[in-house]
């Protein structure tokens, strides 16, 4: 008889599907992140920022050492995410800026440029000793039961963290001044200007917004995948992935597609026919489904048709 | 009280502007004709910061204001209802007047304000919370003036705001303009296609050929001139 499941049937093993679900939502929050970083940056500055990952990655090492040198745990926290902030305003300001009027393919060749010199940076800085690193969670892995599933304190910890990320996000969006004033200037720079509105801060504030958001996205994945240079990689193409799917102006679509990835990932891995794919074909299985998806609507889920750009 | 000195204005290598005086008296209306591509909006853009004049002064209650940001022009009372309208067409009604008073932080005023502006435009009220790009052509030039009389300005500076409209709803709107004006003393600067409306309704006129001054003179002047008459009111 032929093997149709690698693992046991979600029927006959229920709690194995409730774990890959759970686990799948807590690394799907990862991609979210990130993929709202994206987004938030390609919504307010037009550019596609392929060092998103990267800059996430310093961080996530400038806090490793600063743990090394024994700063206590939460302030490490607090400091990486100011860091991540920081960064993003710094990147927009110096070398963002001056190309932003400039054809969008040297935005493109620039934020490349900066994904290599940031890479080259860390392992420069980094890499002497070994690799990779170990980074903690404040977390922990214990295994614990919910309903159905055991999962672990990091994961749980990593869907409360980024649903917290979320909401402020969305608060700060639709809920206060500053929040319209870049809204305002994402759809319309120029009238935005016209309103009084400071565009140049907000395009700003919008990508050290993204920094400090990849910074938690970092924080969150090394635990995991531990530390090195091309921690962030993996993570960031699953998220273009989920911010494509999701329209890549739309922070909504960025999150739905996140847990998508991340669910469709874990499921593709553990339930593929073992006698046609293994559980290495879950990364392409889980594209083929979004570049199908894309077929149908390609501004994808919740993108909007790009029909003029003013 | 807006007085425009000898500016002149290039995009890139093209000169739009050589050398222009315009002068904005308090409480008046004045207009400014002139066929297409003769430079009205680009000096509606130097007056509100947008762009840079090359020579030429602009001054704005006595002050300086042809090298400050947009921002801070407007912070000064200054407010440009832009040509085509320019409304953030997926956000609420709400939220572009919101926008409009982005420069205010007097929360009582702002409501008090939409208020006022509701009842000059009682649509804006019914569409609320519609996305701004739903409104018909003519609700979104309501909404368009609206959101420029939010900053509380006191110089309101219009391109073009009966393009596209039918003739009932772009007298509704010089009607507003005219109660705007006399009743709360909002000085305006006008640029027009429709010179009949505009100089039924402006104090003065300037007419602009590729980027100059041709004729000024009171709105009931120009209204006799021969060449303004063939040219603009077809007759
Ligand atoms: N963004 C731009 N880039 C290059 N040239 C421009 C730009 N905007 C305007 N121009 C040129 O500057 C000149 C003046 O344009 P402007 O828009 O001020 O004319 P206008 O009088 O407002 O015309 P219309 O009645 O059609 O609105 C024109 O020759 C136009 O081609
Ligand atoms: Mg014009």
């Amino acid at each position: 008889m032929i093997e149709v499941f690698l693992a046991p049937a979600p029927w006959n093993d229920p709690e194995l599907f409730g774990e890959q679900v759970i686990s799948g939502l807590a690394t799907g929050s990862i991609y979210a992140l990130v993929a709202l970083a994206i987004v938030l940056i390609y919504r307010s500055t037009d550019v596609i920022n392929f060092a998103q990952g990267e800059m996430a990655m310093l961080v996530t090492f400038s806090m490793w050492s600063l743990l090394l040198a024994g700063f206590p745990a939460w302030t490490v926290i607090f400091i990486g995410i100011a860091l991540g902030f920081a960064l993003g305003a710094f990147v927009e300001r110096t070398i963002i800026r001056p190309v932003e009027d400039k054809p969008p393919l040297n935005v493109v060749v620039v934020t490349l440029g900066l994904f290599v010199f940031l890479n080259s940076i860390a392992t420069w800085i980094w890499a002497q000793g070994e690799l990779p690193k170990v980074f903690s969670t404040p977390f922990g892995f214990t295994s614990v039961d919910v309903s159905l599933a055991r999962v672990t304190t990091h994961s749980i910890g990593i869907l409360v963290v980024a649903l917290i990320v979320m909401a402020v996000l969305y608060l700060l969006f639709n809920h206060t001044k500053l929040g319209l004033g870049m809204r305002a200037t994402a759809h319309n720079p120029g009238a935005s200007r016209l309103m009084g509105v400071n565009v140049g801060r907000m395009l700003m504030l919008g990508w050290a917004l993204a920094g400090a958001v990849g910074a938690v996205a970092g924080m969150l994945v090394a635990p995991i995948t531990f530390l090195f240079p091309g921690f962030m990689l993996a993570v960031l193409l699953y998220a273009f992935a989920a911010a494509v799917f999701g329209g890549l102006d739309s922070p909504p679509g960025a999150i739905v597609g996140g847990l998508f990835v991340g669910v469709a990932e874990n499921l593709f891995g553990t339930y593929t026919p073992g006698d046609i794919f293994g559980p290495e074909m879950k990364l392409p299985l889980t594209l083929l489904v979004l570049v199908i998806v894309l077929m149908f609507r390609p501004q994808g889920l919740f993108g909007r048709v790009q029909t003029r750009r003013v | 009280m807006l007085k425009i000195e000898g500016i002149e204005a290039s995009y890139g290598p093209v000169k739009a502007l050589h050398g222009v005086t315009i002068e904005v008296p308090e409480g008046s209306v004045v207009t400014l004709l002139g066929p297409n591509g003769a430079g009205k909006t680009t000096i509606l853009r130097v007056v509100s910061g947008l762009l840079r004049p090359s020579a030429g002064r602009v001054e704005f209650d006595g002050r300086r204001i042809d090298r400050r940001s947009t921002e801070a022009i407007v912070r000064m009372g200054i407010s440009h209802v832009p040509e085509g309208r320019q409304l953030f067409d997926e956000m609420t009604v709400h939220e572009n007047l919101m926008l409009g008073a982005y420069t205010r932080n007097d929360r009582d005023g702002i409501k008090a304000d939409i208020k006022r502006l509701n009842g000059y435009f009682p649509i804006l009220e019914e569409r609320r919370e519609q996305p701004a790009g739903s409104l018909s052509g003519g609700e979104q030039q309501q909404l368009a003036v609206a959101r420029g009389l939010m900053s509380r300005p006191r110089l309101l500076l219009l391109d073009e705001p009966s393009l596209g409209l039918a003739p009932l709803v772009s007298r509704e709107i010089f009607r507003i303009l005219r109660q705007v004006n006399r009743e709360e003393g909002i000085t305006i600067f006008l640029v027009e296609q429709d010179a009949t409306s505009a100089l039924s309704f402006a104090d003065y006129g300037y007419v602009v050929e590729t980027g100059r001054v041709v004729i000024e003179a009171t709105s009931d002047k120009l209204k006799e001139d021969e060449n303004v008459r063939r040219a603009y009111l077809g007759y």
